[in-house]
């Protein structure tokens, strides 16, 4: 690792600075006359350029203002002779060997260096640069250097990577705890593992060195791979040195200035805090402002119709039933529509539309993901009714965060005497960091690279969901837009590291908690034993029938196959598929081609048990849904003891930088003020507290991101766009707010309302802004194309869920129990996914669908049901004809057309004579919440008299046509 | 009025129908500045195209290299890992083919063959996704989806992406990317593509004077929504997207229909015959090579042809020879009818897998092979590449690329060149940071494949 780099006179890992200067107890040697490239002869040389006359000056104006000593882009230093052979933060030498190999010369060279938007550097710049770097890059100063060092932090990484499994924080193989140099001496029951001094006599390199350690059995089982000689050097090389330790310590943000990022660079907007505006008092006031000044005015308030179905399709995700339309059409009271959205807001079916869009940047699913497997998480759906409930209860959005961020840090339930309903909540909030794809169950992918996988799809929700940055980038190198350095990505890496720790691993096994209430368990005993024996007495009918099943189609269709070949059939299928023989192969697939013939080929009987098998998996799962749900939540929480965290540079796991410290992105602090954490429970279980340190910090009224970013997308769900475009960014390349002053000033609403969602919901709701028609005028069209300044109601398509959940409303389909096991997914024959329906036969809100990443539901796929990978910000809105040919063709919306036509010509005088005028106008107040217009009056009755037609007389076809066709119409997909 | 041109610039999935392409075309009429970096900046006159579109047989499991393209003679006194197939020579190239690929070897000289492709790691989920989309460890869009999005459709009543046999979504997906440039997904992994088709295609509720009645009305209906908001981009693509869908079902059916097909072609693709020996599944792979044919005739721009079943790690001679057989036949038919009418000027294909393997070691008893994604095969076909040439190098044993490497990016950057687009400048903004298909490091177009 080091010996590529033995031309560079200081060998101190990039990054790392002395805290004190004391501390640069490494030999100092003065040398005359120092070169930048050691072997290379430099005496005598008196006509090379120097770097103090000729560089040095042109670093000073084009690359200082990054680049200096106190600012430091990129951790690199271009003002002195030292700053350029420490580098920057990717570890790569500057100068190498040759120009060639000048990582400094090469990103002047393409351009990169200085940036687009600073001053260039001139053709003769480029030259002095390129001859100063050719000539060897020289120096006047004699300079200070230190011979090589060596410390703990050059070691401490490489254990943590090999040997922290087996000598850690877990297990202490021989009793040896490898974590620090303490304990090293210390040794396990053979001794001392580590004679400083002396590494040839060192246990702990006699046991890499002969492949004893890390053991071969242990590779695979613990997830590690074996050092490569150049680590072993360097262990080799500390201990020979005597295993010096440095007081360097973990880099975290000081009450000194922070080089790296600059105050300039906090004054983006959004970095700042909201400012309150006194101009206006309502969102109105905002709007209307921007639009005078546009010569523009708000469009006259939507009709009556729209408001109910554009409120209602709004918060609960489905259109109102013909009662409830009814009631608010012809009520009388002036107060009507805030009375609606008062009482929408308090519907339960609140919770499961505003939950879902939570989840979405959660990242909710109900398995784990991952490209080959994709297992399922049993119990994720309990963060997924924890959502919704938090939603309901309009539980205060600052609390929400500390739950979902910190829960296990702020009761210490495993000391507490007695569970409370909150206690459990708090760890289930947690499962929003456990949400993002985790492969690391899988047998062989739970090495180190899967898991900072893991780690950094937490972070990159937590950043992009809840403070609208883009972190990912700074997992490599420091942001190229925003001002994020890469140390402050690992700052924040280093916040979860006490429970999402690379190198303290908790395996799908281990990352349930079983915490319930003293009621919960006494109802799981009280009432499951009896359903479980009904589960199980079912599961082994359900089998018995299944092989009467396979036994009658092989007889149906291969009557001349032997019985005995029949059985071996059976028998066969439970050999996995690649271990099959070439006989038994074969029979399987003579038993999957009888399987898959049409049901008009099928005999009574194979349809018969056909029929009694699914009805048995109804009963399993109405069974289920009976018992008290498992006391497992799907928690995360602090093991008390994070191992440090170090840069890695490039984001490669084994190029370990300078330690760092948790904190938060430097540029939305002051840059001066530490990031304080404190143990929750210093008396109780051992907890970091940097979780907690971290959702306090976000939830400070005055935070300058937490608030902006959620009133952002409250806006964005109401409008279909927010006040800032893109909802997960709102760093320098993101768009600026359309409205700035509006914005802050709902942020600071939000904040001072007690972090109410339902008020933001009541403000939006109410004003006029919202009310406003979605027509639109050709001048208003010509101003205001974008409808930037909401000059009018956007149109909006009903997202998959809404749409689904509608349509089997408009069906009378819709069972609206909640909560509880998702109901699971299936695919048919030609490889569509659906959503079964629950033990009932009732079809739930397709919140509670399993989500499985593998198993998108296709008609959900179809419009724009996200994949989840990690979370979903802002979802795709798509127009294309694959939809047309699902609402077209699909035979299950016709069946829920079919069972639409039907709810229609029974409420309309069932049995009496055909009045196609009352069809319609029963369709339209169904469907769209709306009476006909009189020219769609007659264009209905003229269609359903042309279908009836076609169908030879049959009107109720006509009737089911008809209502086929307005499920198609962009009436129905689209909100006004 | 709002101009779609608008509509596409600012909407990051805006409807239309409009390509990159045309947009840009548009735009370098409207303004002599330099165009939106949202949508990438694409100077499209300066690479002149070879191919208008792809045919890509993608040969799923990694197949042997060493035992089809990649000739390994042993070599000294000891045994080393090599081919374990004979070769001949074939064609007036002389080109190296098994024995295995009897028919593929009579196009021996219209085959561009790569020998020295490598890639990031032998990991078949990874390394199958990063062959479709650059990246092996996120969901990105597929190549195809780049593909669509860069030069548009060339037929309106069909997809511009087609993926016969289709692996997962993943692959085939558009992510980021407006949806209409996602793949339509044709049959399933391993599924018997006999009865495959296009989701929805047809619904047997109404018949079809009925649906077109109904089509009429539901537009009218649509047609009055639009008119009290004149010009609404998304009600125009409601509009537009329901009419290509009937359109679709009418006409894909039928593109879909072989009846039409002679007998002597049905057996020259070898349509209905499905082997199913060990890995080798009976997915009817030459339906699969006719129906390119015909979405290649019908102007569809990226048609994805699936054979899984090259993973054979236990069984490599059998299992290996099975593949060979299912695929060999159709593939030199497809040649044969692209060459005969024309189309093979134009269309690109592109023969490979998610890597290849090792050789065995001929006459050891061992029948088990793995996977290497340090040295294996790729060929190019037509679209304007160098026939009967052979590109890089791989060492004595197969066992790495060592001459004239290409990388899958670079592969990636070569495809589009061929098609007219600059890889570095077909990108799309998401997430903060433009994205392309070849990813954040360097691709090099391999200029040396083309004559």
């Amino acid at each position: 690792m080091m010996g590529s780099r033995s031309n560079l006179i200081c060998q101190r890992p990039v990054g790392l600075r002395p805290t004190d200067d004391a501390v640069w107890r490494c030999v100092v040697v003065l040398i005359a006359l120092v070169c930048g490239h050691a072997g290379v002869n430099c005496f005598g040389n008196d006509t090379a350029p120097l770097f103090e006359t000729v560089v040095q000056p042109i670093f000073a104006d084009k690359c200082g203002k990054c680049h200096g000593e106190t600012v430091r882009k990129g951790d690199l230093d271009l003002s002195s002779m030292a700053g350029i052979r420490q580098g920057g933060e990717s570890g790569d030498p500057l100068l190498g060997e040759s120009i060639d190999e000048s990582r400094l010369w090469e990103v002047i060279a393409d351009g990169e260096m200085p940036p687009d938007d600073q001053q260039p550097l001139t053709d003769g710049e480029r030259q002095l640069i390129s001859d100063w770097i050719s000539a060897g890059a020289h120096s006047n100063r004699s300079v200070e250097s230190t011979v090589e060092s060596i410390d703990q932090h050059d070691v401490l990484p490489i254990l943590l990577l090999r040997c922290n499994t087996c000598h850690g924080p877990r297990i202490r193989q021989g009793g040896v705890d490898l974590r620090s140099r303490e304990s090293m001496m210390t040794g396990g029951k053979n001794g001392p593992v580590m004679i400083p001094g002396d590494a040839d006599a060192s246990l702990m390199i006699k046991r890499i060195e002969s492949n004893a350690c890390p053991p071969s059995e242990s590779l695979l089982k613990f997830f590690v791979r074996r050092p490569p000689t150049s680590e072993v050097e360097t262990l080799r090389r500390w201990i020979d040195a005597g295993a010096p330790e440095s007081t360097i310590v973990a880099d975290v943000q000081t009450d000194r200035p922070d080089p790296l990022v600059t105050d300039q660079e906090r004054q983006h907007w959004s970095f700042q805090p909201p400012k309150k505006s006194h101009r206006f008092d309502s969102i109105d006031g905002f709007i209307a402002d921007s639009l005078h000044s546009a010569g523009l005015d708000f469009e006259v308030e939507a009709d009556r119709d729209t408001l109910i179905r554009r409120v209602y399709i709004d918060l609960i995700g489905l259109p109102p039933s013909q009662r409830e339309y009814a009631h608010w059409r012809d009520s009388k009271d002036p107060e009507w529509y805030s009375s609606m959205v008062d009482q929408l807001l308090a519907s339960n079916h609140y919770g499961e539309r505003w939950g879902r869009y939570w989840l979405d940047l959660a990242g909710y699913a109900d398995s784990e993901g991952g490209i080959s497997a994709d297992p399922i998480r049993d119990d994720a759906w309990k963060y997924r009714d924890y959502v919704i409930d938090a939603f309901n209860k309009d539980k205060p959005y600052d609390r929400f965060l500390i739950e979902q961020l910190a829960g296990d840090e702020l009761i210490d339930h495993v000391n507490a005497k007695v569970i409370t309903q909150q206690m459990v909540e708090n760890l289930t909030a947690t499962g929003f960091l456990r949400m993002g794809i985790d492969e690391t169950g899988s047998r062989t992918m739970n090495f180190v690279p899967e898991r900072l996988k893991v780690i950094s799809d937490a972070i990159s929700v937590v950043s992009g969901g809840l403070m609208g940055l883009t972190m990912e980038c700074a997992r490599c190198h420091s942001h190229k837009y925003d001002p994020i350095p890469q140390r402050d990505y690992y700052r924040l890496k280093a916040i979860f590291q006490g429970a999402l720790d690379e190198h303290d691993w908790d395996s799908f096994k281990t990352r349930t908690l079983n915490v319930a209430t003293a009621e919960h368990r006494r109802q799981v005993e009280l009432v499951n034993p009896p359903l479980q024996a009904e589960v199980k007495r079912l599961e082994s009918s359900h089998k018995k029938i299944t092989v009467t099943l396979q036994m009658q189609l092989l007889r149906d269709h291969y009557p001349d196959q032997s019985e005995d070949d029949n059985k071996a059939t059976v028998a066969a299928l439970k050999t996995a598929d690649n271990n099959r023989t070439l006989k038994q192969k074969v029979l399987v697939e003579r038993l999957v081609k009888a399987e898959l013939r049409p049901d008009t080929e099928q005999s009574q009987k194979v349809l018969g048990l056909r029929q009694s098998l699914s009805e048995i998996e109804r009963s399993i799962d109405h069974t289920r849904r009976k018992m008290a749900p498992s006391t497992s939540i799907r928690a995360l929480w602090d093991l008390g003891r994070p191992s440090p965290t170090y840069i890695l540079r490039g984001g490669e796991h084994d190029k370990p930088g300078a330690p760092v410290g948790p904190g938060v992105p430097s540029v939305l602090t002051d840059g001066k003020t530490p990031f304080e954490i404190r143990a929750p429970f210093p008396d109780g279980t051992p907890k970091s507290g940097r979780r907690l340190a971290l959702a306090r910090w976000l939830t400070d009224p005055n935070h300058p991101l937490t608030s902006r970013v959620m009133v952002n997308r409250i806006w964005f769900h109401h409008f279909g766009s927010g006040l800032v475009k893109d909802l997960e960014n709102f760093g320098v390349k993101g768009s600026r707010p359309t409205h700035p002053e509006l914005l802050d000033w709902m942020a600071i609403e939000f904040a001072r309302q007690g972090w109410s969602v339902k008020q933001m919901h009541r403000q939006i709701l109410n004003s006029r802004t919202y009310r406003q028609s979605s027509h639109v005028t050709p001048e208003k069209f010509q101003l205001d194309p974008q409808n930037q300044l909401l000059s009018r109601m956007n149109l909006r398509r009903l997202d998959a869920e809404s749409l689904r959940d509608s349509l089997l409303f408009v069906a009378g389909k819709l069972d609206t129990t909640p909560g509880g096991l998702p109901d699971t997914v299936s695919i048919d024959q030609d490889g569509m996914v659906s959503i079964n329906p629950t033990g009932d036969g009732g079809l739930r809100r397709s919140v509670y669908q399993q989500f499985r990443r593998t198993e998108i539901p296709s008609m959900m796929d179809t419009f724009d049901y996200p994949q989840m990978g990690p979370n979903c910000l802002s979802r795709n809105v798509s127009t294309v004809s694959p939809q047309a040919l699902m609402m077209m063709n699909n035979g299950r919306v016709h069946d829920l057309a079919v069972a639409f036509a039907d709810r229609v010509a029974n409420k309309v005088d069932p049995g009496g004579e055909v009045q196609y005028a009352d069809w319609v106008d029963t369709v339209y107040e169904m469907a769209l919440s709306r009476s006909p217009s009189p020219q769609e009056l007659s264009l209905g009755v003229e269609s359903l008299r042309q279908l009836e037609s076609s169908w030879h007389g049959n009107s109720h076809q006509a009737l089911q046509t008809y209502c086929h066709t307005i499920l198609n119409s962009a009436s129905f997909l689209f909100v006004d | 009025m709002i101009s779609r041109r608008n509509m596409l610039q600012t909407a990051s999935c805006g409807f239309g129908y409009l390509s990159l392409q045309a947009l840009l075309q548009q735009q370098a009429l409207a303004t002599t500045t330099s165009p939106s970096p949202n949508i990438g900046g694409a100077d499209l006159s300066t690479i002149h195209p070879t191919a208008k579109r792809v045919i890509f047989l993608c040969m799923s499991g990694g197949p042997a290299q060493m035992d089809t393209f990649d000739y390994k003679p042993q070599t000294g006194s000891k045994k080393h890992p090599g081919s374990v197939f004979p070769f001949k020579q074939r064609g007036e190239s002389g080109m190296w083919i098994s024995e295995l690929m009897p028919e593929t070897a009579k196009h021996a000289d219209r085959l561009c063959v790569i020998n020295s492709m490598y890639c990031d790691t032998g990991n078949h989920a990874q390394s199958f996704l990063q062959l479709h989309t650059g990246e092996r460890l996120r969901k990105r869009p597929s190549m195809g989806s780049w593909i669509s999005y860069g030069l548009g459709t060339e037929n309106n009543d069909l997809p511009s992406f087609v993926s016969l046999n289709a692996s997962k979504p993943s692959v085939y997906s558009s992510e980021f990317l407006p949806t209409k440039f996602a793949g339509t997904p044709i049959g399933t992994n391993g599924e018997d593509m006999s009865k495959a088709t296009i989701r929805d295609i047809s619904g047997e509720h109404l018949p079809a004077d009925i649906k077109r009645r109904q089509l009429d009305f539901v537009q009218s209906m649509n047609r009055d929504h639009l008119a009290e908001r004149p010009g609404d981009a998304t009600l125009e693509g409601v509009i537009e997207s329901m009419e290509l869908a009937y359109r679709m079902q009418s006409f894909a059916p039928e593109l879909m229909d072989l009846n039409n097909e002679s007998e002597a072609t049905l057996k020259r693709y070898r349509v209905g015959k499905k082997l199913s020996v060990g890995t080798c599944r009976p997915t009817d792979f030459g339906r699969q090579c006719l129906l390119a044919r015909r979405f290649a005739e019908a102007g569809v721009r990226f048609i994805e042809v699936n054979h899984g079943g090259w993973d054979q790690h236990k069984d490599h001679r059998r299992d290996l020879q099975a593949n060979c057989e299912t695929v060999d036949a159709p593939i030199a038919a497809l040649l044969e009818d692209l060459a005969a009418r024309g189309l093979l000027d134009d269309t690109l294909l592109v023969w490979g897998g998610e890597f290849g393997r090792p050789g065995l070691v001929p006459d050891n008893g061992k029948d088990e092979s793995g996977h290497n994604e340090k040295g294996f095969t790729f060929w190019l076909a037509g679209g304007g590449s160098k026939g009967g040439y052979v590109h890089g190098r791989t060492s004595e044993t197969g066992d790495r690329a060592v001459e004239d490497k290409v990388h899958f990016r670079d592969l990636h950057a070569t495809i589009l060149h061929s098609l007219g687009l600059k890889h570095d400048q077909l990108t799309f903004q998401h997430g903060g940071r433009r994205h392309r298909l070849t990813g954040p490091e360097e691709a090099r177009v391999v200029h040396e494949l083309f004559s």
